[in-house]
């Protein structure tokens, strides 16, 4: 009988795994960011947006929209533990007149971007946010008629 | 996926150990089977698409049939089982000693194919679907070699008790 035979097996005593064998397998896993590791980055982020966001605001900027979910996020998966990151990014261009830095007419551009990547930990639902505002100039030659 | 991975080891270790043991007939490789195995899930991170169960299990079986093939055992090999010897008291276990011997020498003597058919079913509990999935073959195929690996285990362990009571 089948039947038998499958509980005779099942009550059979097997070789146990030695005990080394979980310190060889778990040590070899990706450790990912610890507690204390994601409070430290979101702490040292969070400073670095407020400081460099308050010095854009201060030069007239505008805060961007939040941006409407279109769908096509990544959705959290629950067996998929990994964070989930999203990148955005807002660029807004102001013309600044005509210079001459070196005898020679330019017109300056200004080029503000804000950048915000966001994790989110499939697990728990816990969210990281970073915003980073940086600014650049660009020179273009003017012709002057 | 690690999370995935770590959970499907700590409910399957002494399913995907006895595979190993099963495969390699040797407790160093089947334990080097199973780190090997895992090193290259862990470092591929990749979310399986099907069982993430016979995922695991398919990875294992693959490092132990590469550790047999990259050291032939040595001749006489020394054939290790995938069971322990009796325990002092063998009544807590429900076997007697002589059901023990008679298992232990029918499951050693099965072919390769039908003693990991009979270890994944019975001591990994993965359902034909998962066997199927871990071995890449059909469902059919795999649930009819396991059916012989019954089979034949009925007969030589009743034909070992009727020579032994003879």
């Amino acid at each position: 009988m089948p039947e038998d035979i499958e509980a005779l097996l099942e009550r059979m005593p097997l070789r146990k795994p030695p005990a080394t064998l979980d310190a060889k397998v778990l040590p070899a896993r990706p450790r990912g960011r610890g507690l204390v590791g994601w409070i430290v980055a979101g702490g040292a982020a969070a400073a670095a947006a407020a400081v460099l966001l308050a010095c854009w605001l201060h030069e007239g900027g505008e805060v961007p929209p939040a941006p409407v979910p279109t769908g096509d996020e990544p959705a959290a998966v629950a067996e998929a533990p990994e964070p989930l990151s999203v990148e955005r990014e807002w660029t807004h261009v102001t013309y600044e007149g005509v210079v001459a830095p070196e005898g020679e007419p330019m017109a300056k551009f200004r080029r503000h971007v804000v950048r915000q990547l966001e994790w989110i930990d499939p697990a728990d639902g816990a969210r990281m946010e970073m915003t980073v505002p940086r600014e650049e100039v660009i020179l273009i030659k003017a012709n002057v008629y | 996926m690690h999370r995935l991975l770590e959970r499907v080891y700590q409910d399957h270790r002494q399913g995907l150990y006895t595979l190993a043991l099963a495969v390699t007939r040797c407790p160093g490789r089947a334990e080097d089977a199973v780190q090997e195995a895992f090193a290259r899930l862990w470092s591929r991170g990749a979310t399986p698409s099907g069982d993430p169960v016979a995922y695991v299990y398919a990875a294992v079986r693959n490092a132990a049939i590469d550790q047999v093939r990259r050291q032939p055992p040595a001749r006489p090999p020394e054939v290790a089982s995938i069971y322990n010897g009796l325990p002092a008291d063998p009544a807590a276990l429900a076997v007697t000693a002589e059901q023990h011997r008679a298992v232990r020498e029918a499951v050693e003597a099965l072919p390769a194919a039908q003693r990991e058919s009979v270890v994944m079913k019975i001591y990994g509990g993965l359902t034909f679907r998962q066997m199927a999935d871990a071995l890449g073959e059909p469902l059919p195929t795999v649930a009819a070699r396991y059916r012989r690996a019954l089979d034949v285990l009925g007969r030589h362990i009743g034909g070992a008790q009727e020579r032994r009571h003879a």
